[in-house]
């Protein structure tokens, strides 16, 4: 018998052979004689007729679920021999689980082939040799056998978790930032959950109606933090941590009875676990959709490049199935079921924020020495808010199948009931529709530099209903202003981040390096060291903030206004023009008389003239145009959109 | 195709700057050593600006790799400029800087100072630190890679070349795409 694999999760290399097998066995039956040695290994076992039957043939399923302790129990077992693990994509999974049945003292004979002992796309480092299993495995011979290799362990010292795997009682750590309602009303559901201890941390300000328990207490960062420094308040709530097995979440979970069975039946093994998430659209539970909570990187070249850099390319991060695995899986930042232990062996990287990529890198650091980030479907927990980028879609990556990108995660059948019942939907957006326009506009106008005209205005409040009309208007608003300059276009992002979505900077500055280069293509002025107006008027002090960049000089030729300042810019005469390189400067006419001005400014040496109309930078920013389009999107599955909309849809 | 350019050693033009940091701020410095990436400052900002930015390059817990602080003699108008790095205490003379306006106008001679290190460093700006509206007419055209396959033509061999760049983390999006 052996481990059963899977048609979805097909082995990846070939394993030793039956009969290697059964020469390795032969050759170490001393280590096995007592029968109290557990076989777990793709190559059917043919146990040699002078070495003693196993106590366990492991002949379980293979996936993301697989788990030894149930019947081996926790580092119990006196002898190991592992075989052609490495085959499998779960290989972390499974040599994670005979290490913690192996007993201290107890005998590791591990085969395989040879070309698979040279570590992964991950590390270099194969797994045995990874730092959780140097510490305590220490390796008694290694031999090469035709194509296959096998190595000889003994396990010296317990595991890293051994010391506290008796502790039953659990800390569950709240990340707070604001008021936190939710996390008050978490802190009670879970002090009234049916578990052996319990203790409650908030780090971050203690919410109004928090419990009054011994058991609920708050710390929090010493200073606050605008980024959203998540990675040291986990750090710190494990600790701060009285007990070993650790739950860390964020403020935006539904915490219910059935909890509590979840966590106590997972057993007492494991490394990162987390739970699949749902969001529900609708009320009474209806119109689930997945939350981020398990992903997979498939990226596999440069990945040393990306863990060096903290950054990932959002294309290549996809939800997998939940019971598939990968060495470059990792549990998402909003809940951690985990050990103490190992959260102090490794804490999270601090240099990283909200929004950095700090789960990946932390999920890939872990993977990378031996302790492997997993879920349990045991429980689905239920996120009270949804991710304003997956409303209508997500990354779906399916066993066995190509990457779906931007996949529709709605069904038609979904759709049909939530179109039928619009009533029973919650709102895409959880404020009323007025409020939301108000946020936004305010926003908009808090960008810094705005000229009064350059403003969002007020009609564009009475004059939205939807989502996609009001970010329409916007952005056909911000193209007639001059986002040119790379700190306006920024401040522009940092617009979207603060009512859209929090983006990352690398697809912040993507964003603008891309207008940017739009903008030089459109514009006209693009080469000029040297651009100064002609014409003063009215013409002149509506528009040539326009432009987007300064002016040396304006002229006029009025010689009553030589010298004067209009609007910040100096006034000079015509034969200014003759000081300029007219191949690397220009004229910008702000003017209706543009022919006749043109030819004056040619007699004085100028080349190249052009009409302010032209020369203002008008275009369209092209990440806006697209948040048009994805709103419309959202408008066609979300019936309510706003909280005022679900009240009249009930009325 | 793999551009040589991205593969060098990159150097922060402002700091690593965001939504939270301005750019060329003592934050977007902090924020760059936090994250592995070394700065370059200008002569001409504050000797309070300096001191701070020497004070988070010599903290270990900002500066876990004990990257350099460079700093860039910024009142040379005419071929490279100097480049320094601090040291303990003081200004060591390590290479030269190149602007990227002056990229097409260094000479040979430029590329090779009298420096306290083993190996002179070589700075080059990255084009992306031009605003795009701005005048570039001299180097319409051209390329990263096609300045410093000019630059390190010229440089002596022991150079150590160097990339500043104002979109870091963008390029590092850009090294994986390319690697992929």
């Amino acid at each position: 018998m052996s481990l059963i694999g899977s048609p979805r999760f097909p082995l990846s290399s070939p394993v030793p052979t039956a009969q290697a097998l059964h020469s390795v066995l032969s050759a170490h039956r001393a280590w096995l004689q007592d029968g109290g040695w557990v076989y777990c290994g793709y190559t059917p076992l043919d146990c040699p007729t002078d070495v003693s039957p196993p106590r366990l043939d492991v002949t379980e399923p293979v996936d993301g679920m697989f788990r030894l302790g149930p019947a081996c129990g926790f580092e119990s077992v006196k002898a190991v021999v592992t075989c052609g693990l490495r085959a499998s994509r779960f290989a972390p999974i499974l040599f994670w689980e005979v290490l913690h049945a192996l007993s201290v003292g107890g005998v590791w004979i591990d085969l395989d082939v040879e070309s698979s002992c040279h570590g992964t796309v991950l590390t270099t480092r194969d797994f045995l040799e990874r730092e959780y299993f140097a510490g305590c495995l220490t390796m008694r011979s290694r031999e090469v056998l035709s194509s296959d290799r096998l190595t000889m362990w003994r396990k010296t010292s317990p595991s890293a978790i051994a010391a506290g795997v008796d502790d039953h009682g659990w800390t569950f750590g709240i990340l707070t930032a604001g008021p936190s309602p939710r996390a008050a009303q978490m802190a009670r559901a879970i002090l009234a959950l049916n578990l052996p201890a319990v203790e409650v941390i908030f780090c971050g300000p203690r919410p109004a109606n928090a419990p009054d328990d011994p058991r609920v207490r708050a710390i929090d960062l010493e200073l606050p933090e605008p980024r959203g420094w998540i990675t040291r308040k986990k750090n710190l709530l494990a600790a701060a941590a009285r007990h070993e097995n650790l739950c860390l979440l964020h403020d935006r979970y539904v915490v219910t009875p059935d909890w509590a069975e979840a966590l106590t039946d997972y057993g007492r093994c494991y490394s990162y676990v987390t739970f699949p998430h749902v969001y529900y659209a609708g009320e009474g539970r209806r119109f689930p959709q997945r939350y981020p909570d398990y992903q997979v990187l498939v990226q596999r070249r440069g990945l040393d490049l990306a863990m060096r850099s903290h950054v990932y390319d959002t294309n290549e991060i996809l939800h997998p199935d939940y019971d598939d695995f990968s060495e470059t899986s990792y549990c998402c930042g909003g809940l951690y079921v985990a050990r103490r232990t190992l959260w102090r062996m490794l804490p999270q990287n601090e240099a990283l924020y909200h929004c950095e990529y700090e789960d990946v890198s932390y999920g890939l650091e872990c993977q990378r020495r031996g302790i492997p980030h997993r879920v349990s479907t045991l429980l689905t927990v239920e996120s009270a808010t949804p991710h304003p980028m997956m409303l209508v879609r997500k990354h779906t990556l399916r066993a066995g199948e190509a990457p779906a990108l931007v996949e529709v995660h709605i069904g038609k059948e979904e759709l049909a009931a939530r179109l039928a019942s619009p009533w029973l939907s919650y709102p895409a957006v959880p404020m009323d529709r007025a409020q939301y326009y108000r946020r936004v506009c305010q926003r908009f106008n808090a960008i810094p530099g705005l000229l009064p005209h350059e403003q969002l205005p007020l009609a564009l409040l009475e004059r939205s209903h939807k989502l996609s009309d009001f970010w329409d208007a916007i952005a056909r608003h911000v193209a007639t202003v001059p986002f040119v300059s790379r700190d306006r276009i920024a401040h522009l992002t940092y617009f979207m981040s603060d009512t859209i979505f929090r983006f990352s900077t690398p697809q912040v500055l993507q964003w603008i390096r891309d207008h940017e280069r739009a903008v030089a293509a459109k514009d006209p002025l693009a080469g000029c060291d040297t651009v100064v107006g002609w014409g003063t008027g009215a013409a002149f002090r509506t528009a040539h903030a326009g432009l987007g960049r300064p002016l040396s000089f304006v002229i006029d030729r009025d010689a009553a206004k030589w010298g004067t300042v209009v609007d910040g810019v100096t006034v000079r005469g015509p034969s200014a023009l003759r000081d300029l390189d007219p191949a690397r400067s220009a004229v910008v006419v702000f003017s209706c008389y543009f022919d006749d001005i043109k030819r004056a400014a040619m007699a004085e040496g100028a080349t190249r003239v052009i009409a302010a109309s032209d020369a203002c930078a008008h275009l369209p920013f092209r990440p806006l145009s697209n948040f048009v389009g994805y709103f419309a999107e959202v408008e066609k599955y979300y019936p309510n959109l706003f909280a005022d909309t679900v009240r009249r849809a009930v009325a | 195709m793999r551009r040589p350019s991205l593969t060098l050693p990159l150097v922060a033009y402002r700091g690593l700057w965001d939504k939270f940091a301005e750019p060329r701020s003592v934050a977007a410095i902090r924020r760059a050593y936090r994250r592995d990436v070394a700065c370059v400052v200008r002569s001409s900002e504050s000797e309070s600006v300096i001191a701070e930015c020497c004070a988070i390059a010599a903290d270990p817990i900002n500066n876990r790799e004990r990257l350099p602080l460079l700093m860039v003699d910024d009142r040379v108008t005419h071929g490279a400029a100097p480049l320094f790095l601090f040291g303990r205490s003081h200004w060591l003379r390590c290479g030269v800087y190149v602007p990227v306006r002056r990229a097409h106008a260094i000479e040979r001679t430029d590329l090779n100072p009298a420096v306290a290190t083993a190996a002179p460093w070589v700075l080059v700006e990255s084009m992306n630190v031009v605003q795009v509206y701005e005048e570039h007419t001299i180097l319409a055209g051209a390329s990263d890679d096609e300045i410093l396959s000019v630059l390190m033509e010229m440089a002596p061999a022991s150079a150590q070349f160097a990339r500043v760049s104002d979109f870091v983390e963008l390029d590092f999006l850009d090294r994986q795409r390319e690697a992929a």
